[in-house]
């Protein structure tokens, strides 16, 4: 019988016998934290490129000339605003800058409330100048010029930003060496979802070399990169689940051997088969509840305020250092990862529980 | 009528097998409401083995236990459970308390069982540990305690849900001649109090007192 | 691509796995019991019958618990697979991708609904003291364990099936008909919505658990062909937007599942004393109460979306 009296006993009764769950406790913490950090992280990632995602248009057209990409000049957004369910057509410039010194390209962003005197780089790239003695301004060598910009600001890597610099468009198309008229690429706003297909379909009419990515397309790309990460992980996870709880059914199994007289003294006093399965159950689930949370909130910090060292090199290599995620906590993948542990570590003490509340009772009498 | 009735009842260990024990072997047995009943016989004649019959704790191989007109001996475990928690209360040799507890917690651990509000549990927290005189150790772990203090401590335990039946298995085999002797005190309260005790041992103190119904003596799983 | 790498439901197949190993270890113990219980017997093999039965029914308990948190999982993964069925807008698409989905909901349903009634058989057969009803609690299980081996079967059939590139039907294909039994119109079901519902609080109140078994059935269907044509279109503020999944969704505050579980809740309180009756001969006729209260509660929650939008706009749909 579940009742309020029955609770605090169990309770009392476990901070009794804490050290005999601190085993599977600290494991089972590390299990789950290990867990939910992958998907943090993997969640943050994804979270940060549909947002940046959803900040372009509804469609991106790009040229191409002989399968390589090549820029495309302002006729193009004239024809494409003609088309109708379009509201608008923005040419973007953007670009890598081959830093020779360090053999590695900077990516080139726009961002227009620059000056023609500065520039915002981020966490990583300044890392990377510093090491060069730049450090409060850059040159950009081009062909026959040289091109100075003071450093403004340094702002927070993400997984996007990490190797880029950001310059308003006229240095922008200086340092990539584009003409007034040409565009990297257009992004085509479409208000209307459901027209975003037809719009996709009538682009490489007009164009036969324009190589169009509907944001739909581009959305279920990312999706099925991360399903598939995030799948083959979880299944390899199973393992390492599956271990973990055989060792844990063995260890409360030993542990519960140690306990045969104190449940006989327990049965002597009125307390039935199922009540020590009840007693057994409600304890084991503030064990697994326990670690459950103890684990997500030392995640949470590991990911989003320590900025997860190790995992991250594993997850993006090493160069890609300073990047921060941004925090999420998503309700549903919290509910992923209780169903994962939480469930079948309940599942592996059900048998043990059982065996030791129909234990021989005899031995109390002696 | 009586309030216990026993009939032919056996007990065998291992049936079938090489090792077969017949631990108890046709005992009849009849009980009045307040009787005290003092079974005396050396270790292995079988008296445990009945008084874990009495209390549903274990069950025969055969015959019959009525325990207020209800065969106790065929019951599931819920209901015996629940008989065991609500007339029975058991007194052991090792006394049998959860280490690591307080008197109290120890005292109550029968009560967690029953949805009783925290004022009536307080009162007949109250009442045991006066009953069993150890009120003054209430909250005092169980590790702190003297010999006779535990089985005080157990008493209270036994007494707390107020059963009818108080079974003690060798109350006084660890305990010294001053706490025996308080021991046989407590047993005249209970017979102040109408309860049926029933007491296995081996114990001379036992002999000849005036407040005792019966004496049966035990040996080989028989009474003689 | 497979979506056998959506972590979802590896993790969803993964645990049903684990329940479908902790049953098959009790549906063994349940054939022993069933071929040797013997209540009369006192040896020690019956002794220990008896204490496998407390085994058998905590792990049953436990699967039932797990099993209502994995249905509400189901349904949540089925919105994950929405992005990767081509066509696919909401769960319609997803479920109807393969002729096993709707099979496999219903089964699902259906394992839950067989579940709940073996509580209340358990729970008397708990109440006796001769365990009255133990062989029949566990013939029943036994068809129950048959039918989460199928059920798991299912799952893996629709999900290996399910078409990553022919695309699917969505919700405003698959309900745009009105493909309603017996040629009736919305408002006629309308009508037979709520004669049913009164019906069913009158026949709760003289307790007449056979007629109410009935009713509640008839209530399930007219419930479903109500909500999906009638109500659903209150709930999107759409007269052509039919579709039982659409408002399990973000957009609609969730308000699917309060109406769906409401309604399976309640209709599972109306029929289970009939069945329990058949089985066991107890008439438990408190959980008509049940019944009526959750079915109100299910109506007006329906009907508020109507009468709310009436007071909003002046106009019915």
């Amino acid at each position: 019988m579940l009742n309020r009296n029955f609770l605090n006993f169990s309770v009392k009764l476990l901070l009794k016998e804490k050290g005999d769950y601190l085993f599977s406790f600290i494991i089972f913490s590390f299990i789950i934290f290990i867990v939910t950090s992958v998907l943090f992280i993997s969640e943050s990632i994804k979270r940060d490129l549909l947002v940046s995602l959803a900040n372009e248009g509804q469609i991106i057209v790009k040229n191409s000339k002989g399968g390589r990409y090549y820029p495309i000049d302002e006729n193009y957004i004239d024809s494409i605003l003609q088309v109708s369910g379009v509201d608008d057509v923005i040419g973007k410039v953007d670009g890598y800058y081959n830093f020779a010194q360090d053999r590695r390209f900077f990516k080139i962003a726009v961002d227009d409330d620059l000056n023609d005197t500065s520039m915002v780089v981020s966490s990583d790239v300044y890392d990377i100048l510093k090491e060069f003695k730049y450090k409060k301004e850059f040159n950009f060598f081009v062909p026959n010029n040289e091109i100075t910009l003071q450093i403004k600001e340094v702002i927070d890597s993400n997984i996007l930003s990490n190797n880029t610099i950001f310059v308003n468009e006229d240095i922008a198309r200086e340092i990539l060496q584009m003409d007034e008229e040409d565009y990297s690429y257009v992004v085509i706003l479409v208000p209307n979802e459901d027209e975003i297909e037809n719009i996709a379909l009538k682009i490489p009419k007009i164009f036969p070399d324009a190589l169009v990515l509907p944001n739909y397309e581009i959305e279920s790309d990312y999706d099925n990169l991360f399903y598939y990460k995030g799948g083959v992980f979880m299944i390899l996870y199973i393992v390492v689940l599956i271990s973990f709880f055989i060792l844990l059914k063995n260890q409360i199994s030993a542990v519960y051997g140690t306990k045969r007289k104190e449940i006989a003294i327990l049965r002597s006093i009125g307390f039935s088969i199922k009540d020590i399965v009840l007693l057994k159950f409600i304890q084991n689930n503030i064990v697994a509840v326990g670690s459950y949370f103890f684990a997500i909130f030392f995640s949470y910090i590991y990911v989003f305020v320590l900025g997860a060292p190790f995992l991250k090199d594993i997850f993006l290599g090493e160069i890609e250092s300073e990047i921060v995620f941004s925090p999420i906590l998503d309700i549903k993948m919290l509910f992923l990862v209780f169903i994962f542990t939480v469930i079948p570590y309940l599942a592996s003490i059900l048998i043990p529980s059982w065996k030791l509340a129909v234990e021989d009772v005899s031995e109390v009498m002696k | 009528m009586s309030k216990i009735t026993i009939n032919n009842l056996y007990k065998i260990y291992n049936e079938g097998k090489e090792s077969e024990f017949q631990a108890l072997r046709g005992i009849d047995l009849s009980i009045k409401d307040g009787e005290i009943v003092v079974i005396k016989g050396v270790s292995g004649s079988g008296k445990s083995t009945l008084l874990s019959l009495i209390a549903a704790f274990s069950k025969p191989s055969s015959g019959k236990i009525l325990i207020d007109g209800e065969n106790i001996s065929k019951l599931p475990d819920i209901f015996a459970s629940k008989f065991r928690n609500e007339k029975i209360g058991f007194i052991f040799q090792s006394f049998n308390l959860i280490d690591g507890l307080s008197v109290k917690d120890n005292v109550l651990s029968p009560m967690v069982l029953t949805s009783l509000g925290q004022d009536t549990i307080n009162k007949r927290l109250k009442i045991a540990l006066n009953l069993a005189n150890i009120e003054h150790k209430e909250n005092q772990n169980i590790a702190d305690l003297s010999g006779g203090e535990k089985q005080r401590c157990a008493i209270a335990r036994a007494l707390v849900n107020n059963p009818s039946i108080i079974l003690a298995d060798e109350p006084t085999a660890n305990l010294d001649k001053e706490n025996s002797l308080k021991f046989l005190e407590i047993l005249k309260k209970f017979k102040e109090l109408k309860k049926i005790v029933i007491v296995a041992t081996h114990d001379t103190i036992f002999d000849e007192l005036p407040f005792v119904d019966k004496y049966v003596d035990m040996s080989d799983g028989k009474f003689v | 691509m497979s979506v056998f790498l959506l972590d979802s439901l590896v993790v969803f197949l993964f645990i049903e796995f684990v329940i479908l190993l902790l049953n098959s270890i009790n549906q063994v113990i349940v054939l022993k019991i069933l071929k040797y219980w013997d209540f009369n017997a006192s040896n020690t093999f019956q002794y220990s019958l008896e204490k496998k039965n407390y085994l058998v029914n905590t792990i049953i308990t436990f699967t039932i618990g797990v099993k209502i948190i994995l249905f509400i999982f189901f349904v949540k993964s089925l919105d994950d697979l929405v992005p990767l069925v081509p066509g696919a807008m909401c769960a319609t698409g997803v479920i109807g991708a393969n002729e096993y989905g709707n099979i496999l909901l219903l089964f699902k349903i259906f394992i839950l609904f067989l579940l709940g009634v073996w509580m209340i058989i358990n729970r008397l057969d708990l109440k006796s003291k001769e365990l009255k009803f133990l062989k029949k609690k566990y013939y029943l299980f036994t068809i129950v364990f048959i039918m989460i081996c199928i059920e798991f079967i299912l799952e893996l059939a629709y999900f290996i099936n399910i078409p990553l590139t022919v695309p699917v039907f969505c919700c405003s294909v698959v309900f745009v008909v009105e493909n309603l039994p017996f040629d009736l119109t919305t408002l006629d079901i309308v009508y037979i919505f709520y004669f049913i519902f009164v019906s069913i609080l009158a026949s709760n109140y003289y307790k007449k658990i056979s007629i109410s078994f009935i009713l509640n059935i008839l209530f399930l269907f007219v419930s479903y062909y109500s909500v999906t044509y009638f109500f659903g279109t209150y709930v999107y503020e759409e007269p052509n937007h039919k579709c039982p999944f659409c408002f399990l969704q973000a957009d609609y505050y969730y308000v699917g599942y309060l109406i769906w579980s409401t309604l399976f809740v309640g209709i599972f309180f109306g029929i289970s004393p009939y069945i329990v009756y058949s089985i066991v001969e107890i008439k438990n006729k408190k959980l008509l109460q049940y019944n009526s209260i959750i079915l109100t509660v299910f109506t007006v929650i329906c009907s508020s979306y109507v009468l709310f939008y009436y007071i909003k706009n002046g106009v019915f749909l």
